[in-house]
């Protein structure tokens, strides 16, 4: 879906980015790393947000341009929903030039399958607490039936529970939509519920790709092993 | 908004008819109003439509307005011709041969002169023995408050200093109704003033003997367009002679010191001398204050609303475009930094006088807390929602409409708030150049020393400055989206 071909980037003299990938379509793909590994500026690249210093990045076949975004659907932490409108304005927003009869149908649709009660829809983002908020923002993404979904940190800003919840629900609608999502995460939770393939990303480059599974099995490189451990060790030491 | 385009235009068509009655100017002292005022009743009697624009400003100020064909009249004096406009020597040939060259035409002397003489306090006076100018050279300390005119004028201060080698240092300008009230209360020991005082009579002071004869003759006259109607010229003929200098002192007297209005002392004048029956009118306290408050409503909305128009599309660009930031609001302001007097004195070549150079100056005054707050509030969005709005596919004329605009909301109303609330005090000197408002009564109360009348200017200018505080906060209620002014939700 997402063809990125000699891809660099940088923020002055740092390097961002310097990649070759295909993500596959209908797949879901995690992007993981710790900060500053350059994850995040690869998903901007993919939604056309930031352009490359070099290389070329295609879409469904074709060089990306700007009407691809609305194509692809985007979710940032803490949602980005604008404060100014209600949810449901946010929502009609992105599909502010369709028939108003099919977004009302769409919105009712979305509000079921992100499990939105839909009294919370005319209320403003402030009044929401943080998950309902990334439920609008996942509702805004999806309005114009996107072939892609991009995300990046979606659940960043919520606490654990909330956060399992949402990674079943999020898990539940990929397998529904088939749809090709990118997501960008430094939590191997997210990973582990919802990726079929994850790329490992450091200082820009990939250092390791494929199911968690062969990262977890089959580490290309100690760093792969010192990240997960990172997260797992606590909870092992614990255990034993 | 289609109103207020309606109404600015039938404003600036209505101040291009009022050009074409007679406009009898003077300056803002009450000689000058109350001569003024009598030249006006002779131009009505002659069954000419004319106007009085009362207390104008200073000398330069009339003059342009006479030259620029703003007023077609207004009283003067000899010396002051030579010496401050014309610079030249003062003879009644070259003063006519100077004036024709600039299409205006001196009347002969009308019955009095108003020369220059030095005031001092009459207990200093007595203690330092001073009779003459010359007695002042022995005194160093003396203190000195001049009007600015006399500052600066040829035969003003710096000549007389250097004629009398007077070797005082602390010299002060300050405005003449002022200085005489400075020198009854003590803080001035000297001061200048004029032939025709009222004050010499109240005060008594000491008035010094010019023994070196260095202050030249203020012969009292009208000038006037050499392109004004033969009837005019008649009319304002009549007052030729007409007035003595007790007969000013009297009338000078009867305005500052018994506050009686310069229209009825004008028409009192005018009756006794000509034979004129006027109906002076005596507008009652609220209708006057009304009058005021529709004049100042107007200054305050239409240079607001013009603001508005000028200064958010100005915010935007600056806002949108790193490299025009620096020059609209460094250039925004810079204008605000002319002092407001000024700025109104620099319109008058341009704009005449009246409201429309007001308005402009208001304009440009206004300008800088609105485009200052529309660009922080366009640069205070979060980085993650301009990101959602471009990630959204939206246009930069949607972005600005509908995410960048209503977000920067808050601080753009705030802006125009700060520029009204301003705009209220601004808009009182408007009466400097003829604007009307609360200004006047502010204005002729300081120059007649009338409180209950500076009050009546003061006092509906601060309610009316609360007012727009309020209306304004109301606004924001409505024209802010409700979802940035919620309290946040606890988290689940």
């Amino acid at each position: 879906m997402f063809q990125l071909r000699g891809v660099r980037k940088s923020w002055g003299s740092q390097l961002a980015v310097e990649v070759d990938l295909d993500l596959p379509r209908g797949k879901t793909t995690v992007l993981l790393g710790p900060s500053g590994c350059g994850k995040s500026t690869l998903l901007r690249l993919c939604m056309g947000l930031v352009a490359p210093d070099a290389g070329t990045i295609r879409f469904d076949g074709a060089p990306l341009a700007r009407d691809a975004r609305r194509r692809i659907g985007y979710v940032i932490q803490e949602g980005g929903l604008f404060p100014h409108l209600t949810a449901v304005e946010n929502v009609q927003l992105a599909a502010r030039d369709r028939p108003r009869a099919d977004v009302d149908a769409r919105v009712a649709m979305l509000a079921e399958l992100v499990q939105l009660p839909t009294a919370l829809l005319s209320r403003y983002p402030l009044e929401l607490s943080g998950g309902q908020r990334q439920r609008v923002s996942l509702m805004r993404a999806l309005v114009l039936d996107p072939e892609a979904l991009l995300l990046d940190e979606p659940f960043g800003a919520l606490d654990p529970i909330i956060r399992a919840e949402l990674q079943q629900d999020l898990k539940r609608i990929a397998q529904r939509l088939g749809k090709t999502i990118v997501m960008v995460t430094h939590d191997l939770g997210d990973a582990a519920t919802l990726a079929d393939e994850v790329i490992l990303l450091r200082a820009g480059r990939v250092v390791q790709r494929g199911p968690l599974r062969a990262l977890l099995e089959v580490p290309a490189d100690p760093f792969v092993t010192q990240f997960i451990e990172a997260q797992r060790a606590p909870l092992l030491r614990l255990g034993s | 908004m289609r109103r207020a385009h309606f109404v600015a235009l039938a404003l600036l068509v209505a101040g291009c008819h009022a050009s074409h009655p007679l406009v009898v100017g003077s300056k803002k002292f009450t000689e000058s109003v109350l001569l003024g005022e009598v030249a006006t009743l002779l131009l009505g009697d002659a069954g000419l439509s004319a106007r009085h624009e009362a207390q104008l400003g200073g000398t330069r100020v009339l003059w342009d307005a006479l030259v620029a064909g703003r007023i077609d009249a207004y009283p003067e004096y000899t010396g002051t011709l030579c010496q401050e406009i014309l610079h030249s020597a003062c003879d009644r040939a070259t003063l006519e041969r100077e004036l024709a060259a600039r299409h205006v035409v001196m009347t002969p002397s009308l019955g009095f002169a108003d020369n220059y003489a030095l005031a001092a306090r009459k207990d200093v006076a007595a203690r330092l023995h001073l009779r003459r100018i010359s007695d002042l050279a022995a005194h160093p300390e003396l203190r000195f408050g001049f009007s600015e005119e006399f500052l600066a004028r040829g035969d003003g201060w710096p000549a007389l200093k250097a004629r009398y080698r007077l070797p005082q240092t602390d010299v002060r300008g300050l405005d003449h109704d002022l200085a005489w009230r400075g020198l009854d209360a003590g803080t001035l020991d000297v001061i200048d003033a004029y032939g025709t005082d009222a004050e010499i009579r109240y005060y008594e002071p000491t008035l010094l003997t010019d023994d070196l004869g260095h202050f030249t003759e203020y012969e009292a006259v009208l000038l006037h367009r050499d392109a004004l109607p033969a009837a005019a010229r008649t009319a304002l003929g009549r007052l030729v002679g007409a007035v003595s200098a007790p007969e000013m002192i009297a009338m000078n007297a009867r305005a500052k010191l018994d506050k009686v209005p310069e229209a009825r002392i004008a028409a009192d004048f005018a009756r006794a001398h000509f034979g004129l029956t006027v109906a002076a009118e005596r507008d009652g306290v609220a209708r006057r204050i009304w009058q005021r408050t529709v004049e100042h409503l107007t200054l305050v909305a239409l240079s607001v609303g013009g603001a508005i128009l000028l200064g958010l599309p100005l915010g935007i660009v600056a806002a949108r475009r790193r490299r025009l930031r620096t020059l609209i609001l460094g250039s925004t302001g810079l204008m605000q930094t002319i002092p407001s007097l000024a700025l109104l004195v620099f319109m008058i070549p341009l704009f005449g006088i009246g409201t429309g150079p007001a308005l402009v100056a208001l304009v440009v005054y206004s300008l800088l807390p609105i485009v200052r707050n529309t660009v922080a509030g366009i640069d205070g969005i979060s980085g993650p929602l301009r990101e959602s709005a471009a990630a959204l596919g939206l246009t930069s004329w949607e972005r600005l409409r509908l995410v960048e605009l209503p977000l920067a909301m808050p601080s753009i109303v705030a802006g125009i708030q700060t520029a009204a609330v301003i705009a209220v005090g601004t808009a009182t000197l408007g009466a400097l150049i003829g604007a009307g408002g609360y200004g006047q009564p502010i204005l002729t109360g300081i120059r007649l020393d009338d409180t209950r009348l500076i009050l009546e200017g003061a006092v509906p200018a601060a309610l009316l400055a609360l007012a727009v505080q309020l209306l304004f906060d109301g606004l924001e209620l409505v024209v802010v989206s409700r979802g940035l002014r919620v309290r946040p939700a606890v988290d689940e």
